[in-house]
């Protein structure tokens, strides 16, 4: 057990970075600075997010919920680097987020069109570390211990089409972790497997989390996943979307599935994300 | 309660079980020897009634020589040395244009389908192309080159190349974007995403294309002979036929044919073999 959570705390770049708490300004991982994106449509300009401002610390798991078509995918093809903000900017650390940044991987709700259909998971896990100048021992070690941390070493030969939805979304997070970034985004990650799969997946990613102390964001349109997961929930909402509200989750960091949601606290702050969800639905109708 | 345990092979026959279960047709498709026997009935059926035809008119046993006769034919024609060397000249020239083809039309449907404008530039040359029919280029081949080997694989490439080029740009035009989104996100170089994402996604594609212009180059091959080679099985007909050797020329022919099924047979194996990732990802997501 203590060897399995040294490999895991190998990881991540970020080290022992698992307690918030000792953060002063320069600590910011991820700065979002009046980011506005507009799109052209039939009439005209039309603006999707206006003027969202927001930084996630290092360590911290921040959920940002809102409906969908609030351009939460969108907001995360610019923190990725896929795409440039209309306005605005997000920055990594004091970088400038241009292009997609080697310390940031991404998660995406479609796991059957991210992972390659004709490799093996452990080529699929391999395949962004290839080229790279990484070592053959340490490219294959890396792989291991990340297909050892998501609970699927004994699938590394086999191919997407064999595996369950939910295996193959773990396979996608093993690829990200085998990237070692600092930061892992997460587009709507559970959207697309089944309630049971759902919360085995949550706590996997929350497990995660605490043994590397790797910094998350995550998008869902889920608000009691946001809130069971995050430190912090930002709340989307309007149109054009903008922050309606942050809160922060006093629930502690061990979390869990029947004993976290079933405390008044955890009602409390559902219920606080729904009404302020509600709300920005009233003013923009 | 469970629902009864249903019959089947599997999941994937669901919506032709109906039909598929009942009657005929499913004992023939679960049981191949059975299926072979049927196939080799409907054969000799087709050779009873032209034996039947061929005696009752002795007249034009000429033309339709009758099945002992044809059986000598195949015999004197398997035993010539010519037979074999002409064929294998056909399959060598066909392969050549095909590598060539796949090389050549791979490399441009690649290239246009990297530049949009370039496809916009380039699409009636191609569009216009691949209109002409290609033993029609068999006179103008024979004007510039001659009746050479050279002629015959310019002509298979000619005619090939555009099938190729096609099949290869809308492959890439067809390529999942969000794979290649994926492989952006974790920075890996445009031309690494060509080489392990692009090439492999449209691999199903070039396949087919593999196989349509394996057919297409052999067919091309025998044309050119038969029209105006000097070797090759092609050629090898047109000379039986003209010197009447018609038992020799139907075996020929027979032979040109069985050549193109054997070829075809090999890529399917070679396509189910080598593609399995792509056939079950596709029979899961339209299951």
């Amino acid at each position: 057990m203590a060897k399995d959570r040294e490999q895991l705390q190998t990881l991540t770049n970020v080290g022992q970075g698992g307690n918030p708490q000792k953060s002063d300004s320069r600590d910011f991982v991820l700065r979002v600075d009046g980011l506005g994106i507009t799109f052209p449509s039939d009439q005209g300009e039309k603006e999707v997010i206006h003027n969202l401002s927001f930084t996630v610390s290092r360590s911290e798991f921040v959920c940002i919920v809102g409906p969908s078509g609030t351009g939460k995918t969108t907001l995360i093809r610019c923190i990725s680097g896929l795409m440039r903000p209309t306005v605005g900017s997000v920055h990594l650390h004091d970088k400038l987020i241009s292009e997609p940044p080697e310390s940031l991987a991404l998660v995406s709700q479609d796991y059957s069109r991210s992972l390659m259909p004709w490799l093996r998971v452990e080529d699929n896990i391999l395949l962004p570390l290839r080229g790279k100048h990484i070592a053959k021992s340490e490219m294959r070690e890396r792989a291991e211990v990340a297909l050892a941390a998501v609970g699927l070493s004994a699938v590394s030969k086999a191919y997407p089409w064999q595996l369950s939805g939910g295996m193959q979304q773990r396979v996608s997070i093993a690829r990200s972790l085998a990237y070692r970034p600092e930061v892992l985004v997460m587009d709507e990650p559970f959207a697309s497997v089944d309630a049971q799969t759902r919360s085995e997946l949550e706590d996997l990613v929350l497990s995660l989390q605490r043994t590397t102390g790797i910094t998350v964001v995550l998008v869902t349109h889920d608000v009691e996943e946001s809130v069971y997961l995050a430190d912090r929930v930002i709340v989307l909402g309007g149109s054009p979307a903008q922050i309606q509200r942050e809160i922060p989750i006093d629930l502690g960091r061990d979390r869990d599935q029947i004993e976290t949601k079933s405390r008044p606290e955890f009602i409390a702050h559902r219920v606080e994300v729904l009404e302020s969800i509600s709300a920005a639905r009233g003013a923009s109708k | 309660m469970k629902p009864p345990p249903v019959a089947g092979r599997g999941r994937n026959t669901t919506t032709s079980r109906n039909v598929a279960n009942s009657g005929v047709a499913a004992r023939l498709r679960s049981n191949p020897w059975l299926l072979a026997g049927t196939r080799l009935a409907v054969v000799l059926v087709l050779l009873v009634a032209y034996q039947v035809f061929s005696v009752l008119n002795p007249s034009r046993q000429g033309t339709f020589p009758p099945l002992q006769s044809l059986w000598g034919g195949i015999v004197t024609l398997v035993t010539t040395p010519t037979f074999w060397t002409a064929t294998l000249y056909t399959l060598s020239n066909a392969l050549i244009g095909l590598v060539i083809s796949l090389l050549l039309g791979g490399a441009l449907g690649l290239l246009l389908s990297i530049h949009r404008a370039a496809y916009g530039s380039a699409r009636f040359i191609v569009d216009f192309m691949r209109a002409i029919p290609p033993l029609g280029l068999i006179p103008l081949g024979l004007l510039i080159l001659g009746p050479t080997v050279e002629m015959e694989i310019t002509l298979i490439v000619i005619a090939v190349l555009w099938l190729v080029l096609v099949q290869v740009y809308f492959g890439v035009m067809n390529v999942d974007p969000k794979l290649l989104e994926t492989a952006r996100s974790f920075r890996i170089p445009p031309w690494r995403r060509v080489l392990f994402v692009t090439i492999p996604a449209i691999s199903p594609s070039f396949a087919t294309a593999v196989r349509l212009s394996a057919t297409l180059c052999l067919l091309l091959a025998l044309g050119t002979e038969l029209l105006a080679g000097s070797s090759g099985l092609g050629s090898l007909i047109a000379t039986l036929q003209r010197s009447n050797l018609m038992p020799q020329a139907y075996a020929a022919i027979g032979a040109a044919a069985l050549l193109g099924v054997i070829v075809n047979g090999v890529l399917v194996m070679g396509e189910r073999r080598l593609l399995a990732w792509h056939y079950r990802t596709t029979r899961k997501a339209t299951a």
